[in-house]
């Protein structure tokens, strides 16, 4: 857990994002500290994967800055201009962000460890060898150091979303982002997913997760913070506002989830 | 650059005439071939499909025969070899018979394709309510493969016409004959294959592009199911 | 009449003609598939109205007119431009232009039937451009496309054949060389169909074997 002193790790200012006419993220402020853990949550369309998307500029900030540490991401002074970074001048600034996505988007022609080393071979420059070893300890981290020859679809959709965290590990990253990891995955799978997201967790990775399971949220979270229609509703620590929200539509919205029983 | 399309109308009265005359042969022996493709093409289907193992395998040898061969030395077989043999063809009818022969391939391909991607129960359901079998493929069978097998007919039309260049080796007076002895006459081959070029294009193109359009068409309403 | 001895002395050259066809054909299928992969990457990430439209243009071009008007643009046209290209090289590049825009279309539509998610993966986990296109996309999208490619292989291979109306010493001129000066027609044009059956059939199969191979290896 961080200190209250500490300056933030990842700060996001003033985001907007718009989509031609429609405005999906209007005005987002947020702060994350080292060792933190942060959750998104709130209703469909409320921007929370929009947001996180920004973050490692999978989608192109209409209007913002995003900062890690003292690194502006994604954009670069030209002369007396800002401009928008190419994606391979922004690959470094992307290693440090990792991200796992809803769908897993694992490369069906590599096998698993082959899945997990591409990253550090070739983004890194690693040598092979130590690139394998990497992923066998990130394989072993997620518990399937066992399947490291098998091929993707061979695996269910918890083992396979595992292999998508031990890639992201793989990039050693200052911060992971999840993007409703567990969401496509059938109900007796998500168990697995989770628990190792919680190890994460209490090993002090800086992560922030947007998802439906909002008791996990509680339990593993620091903070939480709640999107709605691309504001931020409500944010605090994850007891408190999940336990006793302070506005009416962060009540209304954990008072629908309680009741399908996320 | 302007000098070399100057050329133009000064021959066109000259060329006009011989390569209209040669498109037309063209168009004939296209359709010609693309009409005898079709025929034999659903006959091999026919054929493919048969309970009994011999009609099935004179079928699939054909197919593979004719797949595994250049249809120029099927035409040069058709139009030198055969009169040998006691038939003798003219260059016109060598052409179409053999552009016909390898479209039927071609084409047996795409019926067997389309026939493949309907659903078995489609024509157990049709039988089922008391169609005869002739009837389940006429009213229920055959509308749906339409749809789906009309872009690639297209597609091998297209191909049996641009194919039709080749009949000039064999002596038929088609467009690029006609191109070949202006060229040879007029030392200008840029312009006439150019222009002709520009012939086949004008007609490949749309059927190209109708084609194209139409398989977004059917891959879009497939899964709808039709009362 | 057809004389047997006459005939087999005269396999050897056809023979020869038929390798003379699989060298064009080689070299034809290089450097079509480099260009058809050039193309197809332009086409699937160029964002460049003018890009596409001519490199729109030049395929449509390319696949609605005959190989053979092509072949005698190219040889014969480019002459009258004071270009003199041999034949075997005008059959070679008459065949790459055609084939660059046949391969361009497949391997386009193999990119395109990748879920966009894979190449977000790899810019989440950092890597480049170049770097996705080469270790993600280019590998599964030739794996997808395997059938397609093989289709244009074998009528690469038949497609030799058109070279021999520029006077190109493959198996198709010798052979109608051989007719006119040997008479055994039909013998000479049946060994003919069944040395291009040789050379097309075990292709087949071979492209058939490599997609098992690699569908098992997943």
């Amino acid at each position: 857990m961080s200190t209250p002193s500490e300056p933030a790790l990842l700060r996001v200012h003033d985001l907007h994002k718009s989509y031609g006419d429609l405005e999906v993220l209007k005005g987002i402020n947020l702060e994350l500290k080292a060792g933190e853990t942060l959750s998104l949550i709130g209703p469909s369309g409320s921007g929370k994967s929009t947001c996180l998307r920004c973050i490692n500029y999978l989608e192109k900030p209409t209007r913002g800055d995003i900062w890690l540490g003292d690194e502006l991401i994604g954009q670069v002074k030209d002369g007396r201009r800002i401009r928008l970074m190419s994606d391979r001048e922004m690959a470094p600034q992307r290693r440090e962000i990792a991200m796992v996505f809803q769908l897993f988007y694992l490369w069906p022609h590599l096998t698993v460890r082959d899945n997990v080393a591409l990253g550090p071979i070739k983004a890194q420059g690693m040598p092979r060898k130590q690139a394998y070893e990497l992923a066998d300890a990130m394989l072993e981290k997620v518990h399937l150091r066992h399947k490291a020859e098998v091929y993707p679809e061979q695996l269910s959709g918890g083992q396979q979303q595992r292999v998508a965290i031990a890639r992201a590990l793989a990039q050693q990253p200052k911060v992971i982002l999840f993007d409703e990891p567990t969401s496509a995955l059938d109900p007796e799978l998500v168990g697995e997913v989770l628990a190792v997201i919680r190890e994460l967790a209490q090993e002090g990775r800086t992560m922030i997760m947007v998802t439906h399971e909002v008791r996990f949220a509680r339990d593993v979270a620091d903070r939480v913070i709640f999107m709605d229609g691309g504001h931020i509703v409500e944010q605090g620590p994850s007891a408190q506002v999940i336990d006793s929200p302070r506005h009416e539509r962060t009540r209304s919205f954990l008072g629908r989830m309680a009741m399908e029983g996320a | 650059m302007i000098g070399f399309f100057q050329q133009y109308p000064e021959y066109w009265s000259d060329w006009s005439a011989r390569l209209l005359l040669g498109a037309r042969i063209t168009a004939e022996l296209s359709l010609i071939g693309f009409a005898l493709a079709l025929v034999l093409g659903a006959l091999l289907v026919w054929a493919l499909r048969s309970p009994s193992g011999l009609p099935r395998r004179l079928a699939a040898l054909f197919i593979q025969s004719m797949r595994a061969v250049p249809l120029l030395a099927l035409l040069l077989a058709l139009y030198f070899a055969l009169p040998s043999l006691g038939l003798t063809l003219s260059g016109y009818w060598a052409g179409a018979i053999g552009l016909g022969l390898q479209g039927a391939a071609y084409v047996a391909e795409i019926l067997r394709g389309g026939l493949d991607s309907l659903h078995r129960g489609q024509r157990e359901a049709a039988i089922a309510i008391g169609l005869t079998p002739l009837k389940a493929f006429t009213a229920v069978i055959l509308p749906q493969v339409f749809r789906v097998i009309l872009p690639p007919l297209l597609n091998a039309y297209v191909s049996i016409l641009k194919d039709s260049s080749l009949c000039a080796l064999i002596a038929t007076d088609e467009l690029m004959l006609a191109a070949r002895a202006i060229a040879s006459e007029t030392f200008l081959p840029m312009h006439v294959f150019l222009l002709v070029g520009l012939f086949y294009f004008v007609i490949a193109f749309p059927l190209s592009m109708l084609s194209r359009v139409l398989e977004k068409h059917v891959s879009r309403g497939r899964k709808t199911v039709r009362g | 009449m057809a004389n047997f001895e006459v005939f087999l002395g005269l396999l050897p050259l056809l023979l020869k003609g038929a390798l003379t066809a699989l060298e064009i054909a080689l070299c034809a299928l290089l450097l079509a598939s480099a260009g058809g992969v050039v193309l197809a990457v332009m086409l699937t990430f160029s964002r460049s109205r003018l890009l596409h439209g001519v490199v729109g243009c030049f395929i449509e071009w390319m696949r609605n007119v005959p190989a053979l008007a092509h072949l005698f643009l190219i040889y014969f046209g480019l002459s009258y431009l004071g270009i003199n290209l041999p034949a075997w090289l005008a059959a070679i590049v008459g065949l790459s232009l055609v084939g660059s825009a046949v391969l361009a279309d497949i391997f386009r539509s193999g990119l395109q039937s990748l879920h966009v998610g894979q190449h977000e993966a790899g810019l989440a986990v950092g890597l480049s451009r170049m770097q996705i296109l080469r270790c993600i996309l280019l590998p599964q999208a030739l794996r997808v496309t395997l059938p397609a490619f093989a289709n244009y292989v074998t009528q690469l291979i038949k497609d030799t054949s058109i070279a021999s109306a520029i006077a190109v010493p493959e198996i198709m001129f010798l052979a109608r060389n051989l007719v006119t000066s040997t008479f055994q027609t039909s013998l000479i044009y049946l060994a003919v169909m069944c040395i291009y059956a040789a050379m097309i059939l075990p292709i087949g199969v071979g492209f058939i074997r490599l997609e098992r191979h690699l569908g098992s290896a997943r």
